[in-house]
């Protein structure tokens, strides 16, 4: 065979595959859209099914009681155990979408509807899966369905090599453990992306019954920059008064984003005492660190914090700091804490100010 | 002689099977990626953003020159994303129609005196107008001079942000409402992987400030679509449909197979080459260190993208240019072959533009990947190939002309390629099948897969054509024509007039 006869041959077996490869992506489109047409009407049915004999049980709920048994009709139930796998996922997710809008006592139902459905067996079945997909998905499951699982259970997947199965087990413990959510922060090898953060936040809002966690310790000695980032946002978002004294002692690092985040942290926590400090660091930061200073004084709005805001509008010359400061002696004047007439500031400094006097 | 010929044929076919090869590996790599991407999306969890307070702050940036027929659909769909620190900042640049009155009446805007600082240097800025209205309190409007394309109103737009991300759109586009969200995420889930090694208490003395080094996400873009046949209503697309012209109708697939196979590969090996201009979200301190877009390019974002690349790995610092593969943006693709010459033409323009401009990153390691995967592949793969396949096409008139020619090869050979490229479109609609199904008949999804039957033939010889007209123009320093691009406008039934935008 000649190398013509062998070239050409390899062409026409890409043709071949080419043919081949161009059916098959047709076949899936029209397979996957068939597919999905049929879910999507079954997941209208059962939202309708959920919207008609469900909801009416939430409306009739007394929120201001606490449920503890909330009562579901048992031939809805029997109405819903109907299903093989794929209608199941639709509940699942369906009771999901719902969960996200709703809060207390309908919550509890919609929880009670998938225990008494026995979907958090699907659920469970998924975390003990090979896959990581299918362990993330059941995590994820359960956290958002508030059905509880064992500390061990969730803390084996920390040491996973998956970041994405890591993060939805941090998640998991976040919501469930009883004594200490933020455990897992001891064990984080990993860095924390801000990411995962907004989701801690979330969880802390939706669980306020969760127990107060003291961040100090991780703050002081954590080694994981991102974990001690996590844990400043979350001291101040938590409010968290007792991390205080381990924050103001960042105030002090060689990493110039690291103190940023501890000078933001203290503003948002109103520590007073570390005014002084803050103004006698402030000429040798750099512009965000500056700005975070700004913040905070503008925070604790103490006479000398006010009168500092004023003395840097006056004497800046940096446009991003001349408008952090107008911003924050505006709010201020807006909202009656300064009265402030200057007789011979600046045209340009006027027009800012006035600028942010105005702003709604 | 012959030995020529035969040299030439072999370098033909293994220019065209390495291309293919490429294509296959990217529609392999793309498919991980779409999918690594829905699993992380798994949960609602753009929604944890929505009433999160560590969401970043987005300035919303939109040109606008003569939309008058359009705009107030446009910026009330733009004041409706789901996020919650964002700002819309309109430019009018110029415009000769009544955008600006339209806008002035509309959304009570009144003559404010915004401090500007112009970190970017751009044609004067006239006034600036706020809404007199809360509702509208998220709305900036910039009168400026006509800066002749894009770049200058949207520059000007960056110096008047005030967030630290800016988002950069046409005020004609139509974005889905969750996109803020949706861009940001990879910003926001970018991981360092620095630990506290360098904590060290310092004495009172003074500091030594250290910035840390993790990988920065300087970009993100998403896939852009064709609206052209599309129900909108007050600036929200009711149905989905591709377009029903044929110009519209290729360009729809082509932009499939670039977002879709393309520019999601590149994503994953972080050797994205280009954020559209059409919407992309960007660093702005990055954006502005390096002077913003650059009013004389003809591809202004490429050009940008390149030059925030270049910055970053001169300053040795970590960067990545992100895609992800969900639809947000909808656009109005040129409906006629005029409209359509000019805007290919102005893109072969802006590629030849960016090779000369950013030659010394060709093959040169000190730039990495964007030197040598990102650059290498632009040059050989986009900038050549209309160039080889001129060459290809003359060769064989030459081959007949002599009788010389092989039918049989010949036509096996033209065969194996066309069948690729139908292999390959077809792979596409598949992969923006498994993200989302935006089109409800699966007969338009299948009549757009047909389309890639069509464009081997009628297309793509129109975009070589357009293509090697930009590169002789460019020789020659022709001055290019922006021309205008004619719209149909799309609110409420889609039958209006037409609007115009450079």
């Amino acid at each position: 065979m000649s190398a013509e006869t062998i070239f050409i041959t390899i062409i026409q077996c890409i043709i071949a595959l080419s043919l081949l490869g161009t059916f098959v992506s047709y076949t899936i489109i029209a397979t996957k859209r068939h597919k999905e047409a049929r879910n999507r009407k079954r997941q209208a049915q059962l939202n309708q099914l959920i919207v008609d004999k469900i909801l009416p049980q939430f409306i009739k709920e007394d929120l201001s009681e606490a449920v503890s048994e909330p009562l579901i009709d048992r031939k809805i139930l029997d109405e819903l155990a109907l299903m093989d796998k794929t209608d199941r996922q639709l509940m699942i997710d369906t009771l999901i979408h719902l969960r996200w809008h709703v809060a207390g006592a309908n919550a509890f139902i919609l929880h009670r509807v998938y225990v008494l459905l026995e979907l958090n067996q699907d659920s469970l079945q998924k975390i003990k899966s090979r896959r990581w997909q299918v362990n993330v998905q059941g995590l994820h499951e359960l956290t958002l369905m508030d059905y509880a699982i064992s500390d061990i259970d969730i803390l084996r997947f920390n040491l996973s090599d998956v970041s994405e199965l890591r993060s939805a087990a941090r998640s998991a413990f976040m919501r469930f453990s009883k004594n200490e959510p933020f455990r897992f922060f001891d064990e984080i090898r990993d860095p924390l992306s801000i990411w995962e953060l907004v989701g801690f936040f979330r969880i802390l809002d939706q669980s306020k019954d969760t127990v107060k966690s003291n961040f100090a310790n991780w703050i002081r000695y954590s080694r994981n920059k991102t974990v001690v980032i996590c844990c400043m946002k979350l001291a101040a978002h938590e409010q968290s008064i007792e991390a205080i004294d381990s924050i103001e002692g960042l105030l002090n690092v060689n990493d110039h984003a690291l103190r940023s985040h501890a000078i933001n942290a203290l503003g948002h926590l109103r520590a007073l005492h570390t005014q002084d400090h803050l103004i006698k660091m402030y000429p040798n930061q750099p512009i965000d660190c500056q700005c975070e200073i700004l913040f905070a004084l503008g925070i604790f709005r103490t006479p000398g914090a006010i009168q500092f805001l004023k003395e840097q509008f006056l004497v800046t010359y940096d446009f991003e700091i001349e408008n952090n400061v107008a911003g924050i002696l505006a709010r201020l004047m807006r909202g009656g804490q300064l009265n402030w007439t200057v007789p011979q500031l600046q045209e340009r400094k006027q027009r800012i100010l006035n600028y942010y006097l105005q702003e709604q | 002689m012959q030995k020529i010929i035969d040299i030439f044929q072999w370098f033909i076919f293994f220019y065209s099977s390495l291309t293919m090869v490429i294509y296959v590996a990217m529609a392999i790599l793309s498919y991980k990626h779409i999918r690594l991407y829905f699993w992380k999306n798994m949960g609602h969890y753009t929604q944890n953003m929505i009433s999160s307070p560590l969401s970043p702050g987005i300035s919303v940036i939109a040109p606008a020159y003569n939309e008058g027929l359009t705009i107030i659909d446009n910026v009330y769909a733009l004041m409706h994303l789901n996020y919650p620190l964002y700002e819309v900042i309109i430019i009018n640049d110029g415009s000769t129609d009544d955008t600006l009155d339209k806008l002035i009446e509309h959304f009570a805007l009144k003559d404010v005196d915004l401090p500007y600082h112009e970190r970017i240097k751009t044609l004067p800025v006239k006034r600036f107008f706020r809404s007199s209205d809360k509702a509208y309190e998220k709305l900036l409007v910039i009168d400026k001079e006509n800066g002749k394309g894009k770049a200058d109103a949207s520059n000007a737009g960056i110096n008047a942000s005030k967030y630290d991300y800016f988002l950069c759109t046409d005020v004609d586009c139509i974005l889905h409402e969750d996109t803020l969200s949706r861009l940001m995420r990879p910003i926001l889930d970018e991981k360092s992987r620095n630990q506290l090694d360098d904590i060290q208490v310092i004495p009172d003395t003074g500091y030594i400030h250290v910035e840390d080094n993790q990988r920065r996400v300087i970009a993100v873009g998403a896939p852009l679509r064709m609206i052209n046949s599309s129900d909108v209503d007050n600036g929200v697309i009711t149905r989905f449909r591709p377009p029903n012209k044929i110009l519209p109708r290729f360009q729809e697939l082509e932009y499939i197979r670039a977002y879709l196979l393309s520019k999601m590969a590149w994503s994953a090996l972080n050797c994205v080459p280009n954020v559209s201009g059409g919407l992309g979200l960007f660093d702005k301190h990055i954006a502005v260190k390096v002077g913003g877009y650059d009013p004389r390019s003809f591809a202004e974002d490429i050009d940008m993208v390149t030059r925030m690349s270049v910055y970053m790995i001169q300053n040795n610092k970590r960067y990545a240019i992100r895609y992800i593969p969900v639809s947000l943006c909808w656009t109005e693709g040129p409906q006629n072959l005029k409209v359509f010459s000019r805007q290919r033409v102005r893109w072969a323009r802006g590629l030849v533009q960016i090779m000369r401009l950013h030659w010394h990153v060709l093959f040169n390691t000190k730039f990495k990947r964007l030197g040598m995967v990102v650059f290498p592949y632009n040059f050989l793969f986009e900038f050549l190939a209309p160039i080889l396949e001129l060459t290809g096409f003359i060769f064989y008139i030459y081959l007949i002309v002599i009788g010389a020619i092989n039918w049989v090869n010949t036509l096996t050979l033209l065969c194996f390629l066309y069948m690729f490229s139908v292999m390959i479109s077809s792979i596409a609609v598949l992969w923006d099948q498994l993200t989302e199904r935006h089109y409800r008949k699966t007969s338009e999804v299948i009549g757009l897969c047909l389309t890639a039957f069509a464009e081997p033939f009628i297309y793509h010889p129109l975009i070589v054509f357009f293509s090697l007209k930009g590169y002789v123009q460019s020789m020659f320093r022709q001055k290019l024509v922006w021309g205008n691009m004619q719209r149909k406008g799309f609110s409420s039934s889609n039958t209006k007039g037409t609007s115009s935008s450079t």
